[in-house]
């Protein structure tokens, strides 16, 4: 049998040391993920739990330290990626249109535009990314990779600085793209409720010596509201993941 | 007021020190064969400037620095980035690099001399060399910098090989260039006057101080001197404002 079977994304038996925040060597021993194709995938955990090196190992950005066997896109499929550190993103010598250009096709630069009408981002595009605000630079960034017409998108907390009204308008827009082109969508979150609103299946990630990764589906029907979590049915399977999660924690 | 006050004691010293520096020579503490009075080397410098002078001198040297340094940002570059981009040839390259560049460059002068004849060849021949390393050396440490975090996001963008050097990671390393282009045109300045002292070459601010070691005109050998270091200091300036310009991004 093929080992990465119907799945986009295979990382069969993977072990990872990294350096979390407080500089505690962490490690992901013998794990394994699959993500299916068109798939929405959210990471959560505390600070230091390894969300995005969990994200560069999928996106195939990062090798394993060893594993069994892998499939990840980067140099075989198109993704875009957007990491946590957004100034990183830029490429600061060149101005927005120079940007537009760089990452879009001129297909993709129409949804793009479309994008930005949407959650009203105007700025001249011969302006330069450090003469834009912090959400503002966020949002502009996560419109190009969201625009990009590949087969996996990758975010690192892509929106932190932004306010909850763009921010919940730049998430629908994800959301809507990514069901349209069956784009296969991992992202890194800061809060639980947002990933079970979003995400086809939440991982949880809860440190220790060893990182261990807690699966759970989200069977909610969509199109979703960002305010799932409200409703009896999301505010059900936000408790039943708070309560594993913790449990698990518990050393 | 204030302001007036903050430069009253820097100016104070400097007006002490040539003070100082001017009653020695005029009290023969210092023979005058070997060092000029402060007002002697001021007045020589219309000398340095005036056509029957040295005026040919200055702008031979500002030229040949000019064209030796304008033609080791390139080769510099472009030394650099093969050092650094064949990966199974950095380490040998790059501790090539530094090698030659830790000759003292001075030293080469000679060597040029023999290889490209006496003329003004030589003088360039060995400031182009030393200036390119220097720059070499700045772009391969630049590159070895290079951001991580950035090159996972060029790498989802599946940019050509070449595009990715020339508007990414060229662009990225700009101010560790600039660091080398510096040191670069001081070494180009330094380069050509020595090899204009070595060679007896018939012009530059070299010729006009190695001629006047021997002669009692003091006053016009250290105001040649004082003028090539206002040449390095303006050329200097031109270049800060120019990476300025061209580095309008960083600290924003």
């Amino acid at each position: 049998m093929n080992d990465t079977g119907s799945h986009d994304i295979v990382l069969n038996g993977f072990t990872k040391s990294y350096r979390s925040d407080d500089g505690v060597v962490s490690v992901f021993l013998n794990q394994r993920i699959n993500i299916g194709q068109g798939e929405v995938v959210s990471f959560v955990g505390p600070n230091g739990s390894g969300k995005s090196t969990l994200l560069r190992l999928v996106l195939g950005l990062e090798e394993s330290d060893s594993i069994i066997s892998a499939s990840t896109p980067a140099g075989k499929r198109s993704f875009a990626y957007l990491p946590q550190d957004y100034r990183s993103s830029w490429f600061p010598w060149f101005d927005l249109e120079e940007h537009i250009t760089l990452w879009l096709t001129k297909r993709e630069r129409e949804r793009f535009e479309e994008y930005c009408a949407e959650i009203k981002l105007h700025v001249s595009p011969d302006r330069y990314p450090y003469q834009l605000s912090g959400g503002q630079q966020q949002l502009f960034l996560f419109g190009l990779a969201n625009s990009r017409d590949c087969r996996v998108l990758g975010l690192d907390e892509g929106l932190s600085a932004v306010d909850s009204g763009n921010r919940k308008s730049a998430i629908s827009s994800l959301l809507q793209w990514s069901q349209n082109y069956n784009r296969t969508t991992v992202c890194v979150s800061h809060f639980l409720d947002e990933a079970v609103a979003i995400a086809d299946r939440v991982i949880v990630l809860v440190p220790g010596k060893q990182t261990s990764l807690h699966e759970f589906h989200i069977g909610l029907p969509r199109p979703r509201s960002m305010n799932v979590t409200e409703t009896p049915e999301g505010a059900a399977i936000l408790a039943s993941i708070r309560n594993t999660v913790s449990h698990a924690s518990v050393p | 007021m204030q302001a007036f006050r903050r430069s009253a004691v820097p100016i104070g010293l400097v007006v002490a020190a040539l003070g100082a520096w001017e009653l020695s020579v005029m009290r023969r503490l210092v023979s005058p064969a070997a060092l000029a009075a402060p007002h002697e080397i001021l007045l020589a410098i219309p000398r340095v400037f005036s056509p029957s002078g040295g005026l040919l001198d200055v702008l031979s040297t500002t030229w040949f620095t000019l064209v030796a340094f304008v033609a080791s940002v390139p080769l510099g570059v472009i030394c650099g980035a093969l050092a650094f981009y064949p990966q199974s040839t950095r380490t040998l390259l790059t501790v090539a690099i530094d090698y030659f560049r830790s000759i003292p460059a001075s030293a080469l002068a000679p060597i040029f001399i023999v290889l490209v004849g006496i003329d003004s060849r030589a003088k360039v021949a060995a400031a182009v060399f030393s200036s390119t390393l220097v720059i070499a050396l700045s772009t391969v440490t630049g590159l070895r910098g290079l951001s991580v975090t950035r090159a996972h996001v060029t790498r989802s963008l599946a940019l050509p090989k070449w595009k990715r050097v020339l508007l990414i990671e060229l662009p990225e390393v700009a101010e560790s260039i600039f660091l080398g282009l510096r040191t670069g045109l001081s070494l180009s300045l330094i380069l050509v006057v020595v090899a204009e002292m070595l060679i007896g070459a018939n012009r530059g601010l070299g010729r006009l101080i190695g001629d006047n070691r021997y002669t009692d005109d003091k006053p016009l050998m250290y105001a040649a001197l004082v003028v090539s270091g206002l040449i390095g200091f303006g050329l200097n300036s031109l270049l800060i404002v120019a990476q300025r310009r061209a580095l309008h991004w960083k600290g924003k």
